[in-house]
């Protein structure tokens, strides 16, 4: 229940934002952009996996978190499943340095890649070995402020939020990028060392998110 | 150019035969390869065009695809002697679904290349191929697609009168579309904005502004489903306070009476 509240929370700061905006758009900054921001905790989520398994940020404190915006339609998720195995070889990388792997759908239900058959088709045709968790009202994709498949976050033991953004410097729906960010983020959180860079802009599809309610 | 459009028939029966499923993105957008004249003249300046049709409900993407999308891109394959600018991108369209903004084209849109032709090309004809690639959306889905194009130009010899072909009424039309310099009385100004960094532009006396950014590139304003476009002469956009550089982009300003007009504008870097 307590996790609920919180994401209520941010959404109605969210709309709270948008209406100071409309009618003062000076004054707008003393709403701040509700996102989730690089040093601070990430925010908590409930989420069920394609197995009916529940997965909470909170059992993974002592982990580091990597969660990657998921839409197995989407060319630049296939970019990086299919095409290349980004993703999948990163997470075999770091599995045994104590590094979770979520990937998370917020697509609403009829839309592009969104759905329990649709995903469990993508994780065999991807042969992902990590957890797909469903969001399918977007709650835990608008808390982040995910806009992109894919979007990345890492997030270290102390559930801290240390790097959000792009999974690599190439923005193109083929080509693949010479730096990772994600693993450039997760070698300095294992390493206990600052993220040389904890921001970046995400590049993809957009999060097919349902209506706003 | 009746050439040139049966290169480009021939370009896409072959390509279609190919198409995997996931090449629908292909047929979504019908794209060309047109010239303001049939010609180029040696050490002269002419224009070529990406005549690009979208199916209706779609879009392709700006030069800046905005929070999510891809930005279309135009590669030509230039004969010796001929040299293409950059690619001159009319003022987009905004673009919000859901809390995510972009940027791009819906229906028609021409994209203009300067070409230059070297004050030695040799008489005879020239054929310039290219390749356009674009990321085709809808509020449901995107789907990648591609075209190879292509225009078959003769190299003039004499001075002869420029003789417009059928898509130079088309290539003025986009031209005098192109983003205009700064609106008279743009003000841009930096302030702190609690953790984040604020940018108003103002125009004074205008009824609506719609921002588009393009530089920088890597960092995005944040909330621009909400910021981007406002009514009045008044927009804020922020930025993290880590981005201490220029910003640009094109300014959609809209004036009482409804009309709208594109703008170039820039905001130097804030003072620390």
């Amino acid at each position: 229940m307590k996790l609920s509240r919180m994401i209520g929370a941010g959404a109605a700061v969210a709309a709270l934002a948008a209406l100071t905006l409309v009618t003062s758009p000076v004054g707008a900054e003393e709403a701040p952009a509700a996102r989730a921001r690089i040093g601070e905790q990430a925010p908590a989520f409930s989420l069920t996996d394609l197995q009916g398994r529940t997965h909470t940020l909170e059992q993974y404190r002592g982990k580091v978190v990597v969660l990657e915006w998921f839409n197995p339609d989407c060319p630049f998720v296939v970019k990086h499943h299919q095409h290349n195995k980004t993703m999948k070889d990163l997470a075999a990388k770091y599995k045994d340095r104590d590094v979770v792997w979520l990937a998370i759908n917020s697509g609403a239900a009829g839309k592009q890649g969104a759905g329990q058959e649709r995903n469990e088709r993508a994780v065999r045709e991807f042969g992902i070995e990590y957890p797909v968790l469903l969001d399918p009202t977007g709650a835990t994709g608008r808390a982040y402020a995910a806009v992109t498949t894919p979007h990345m976050y890492v997030i270290d033991t102390q559930g801290v939020l240390r790097y959000q953004g792009a999974i690599d410097d190439d923005r193109d729906a083929k080509r693949v990028g010479r730096t990772n960010h994600v693993a450039q983020a997760l070698d300095a959180v294992l390493g206990g060392q600052a993220v040389p860079t904890a921001e970046t802009r995400p590049y993809g599809c957009s999060v097919k998110y349902a209506a706003n309610p | 150019m009746r050439l040139a459009a049966l290169s480009f028939a021939l370009c896409l029966v072959a390509g279609s035969g190919l198409a995997r499923a996931q090449d629908d993105g292909d047929a979504l957008v019908k794209a060309r390869l047109g010239s303001e004249f049939g010609a180029v003249w040696p050490g002269r300046e002419t224009t070529l065009a990406v005549v690009l049709e979208v199916d209706p409900g779609w879009h392709i993407y700006w030069k800046n695809p905005g929070d999510a999308g891809m930005p279309t891109t135009v590669r030509l394959d230039l004969p010796p002697g001929l040299e293409a600018g950059e690619v001159q991108w009319p003022a987009p369209e905004r673009f919000v679904h859901e809390g995510i903004a972009s940027y791009g084209y819906e229906g028609a849109v021409t994209l203009l290349v300067p070409l230059r032709a070297a004050a030695d090309l040799a008489a005879g004809a020239v054929t310039i191929e290219g390749r356009v690639d674009w990321l085709v959306c809808n509020p449901d889905g995107c789907l990648p697609g591609g075209a190879d194009v292509a225009v078959r130009l003769h190299v003039a010899t004499g001075p002869a009168a420029p003789t417009p072909t059928a898509d130079a009424k088309r290539i003025a039309a986009a031209r005098r579309a192109l983003p205009k310099p700064a609106p008279d009385g743009l003000r841009a100004a930096w302030r702190a904005a609690g953790r984040d960094r604020a940018l108003t532009l103002e125009v004074p006396g205008a009824a609506g502004l719609v921002f588009f950014p393009w530089v920088p590139e890597d960092v995005a304003p944040l909330d621009m489903a909400t910021r981007g476009a406002a009514d009045g002469p008044r927009l804020e956009l922020l930025y993290p306070k880590t981005y201490t550089g220029r910003v640009a982009g094109v300014l959609a300003v809209r004036r009482a009476d409804g009309a709208v007009t594109h703008h170039e504008v820039e905001a130097p870097a804030p003072r620390e």
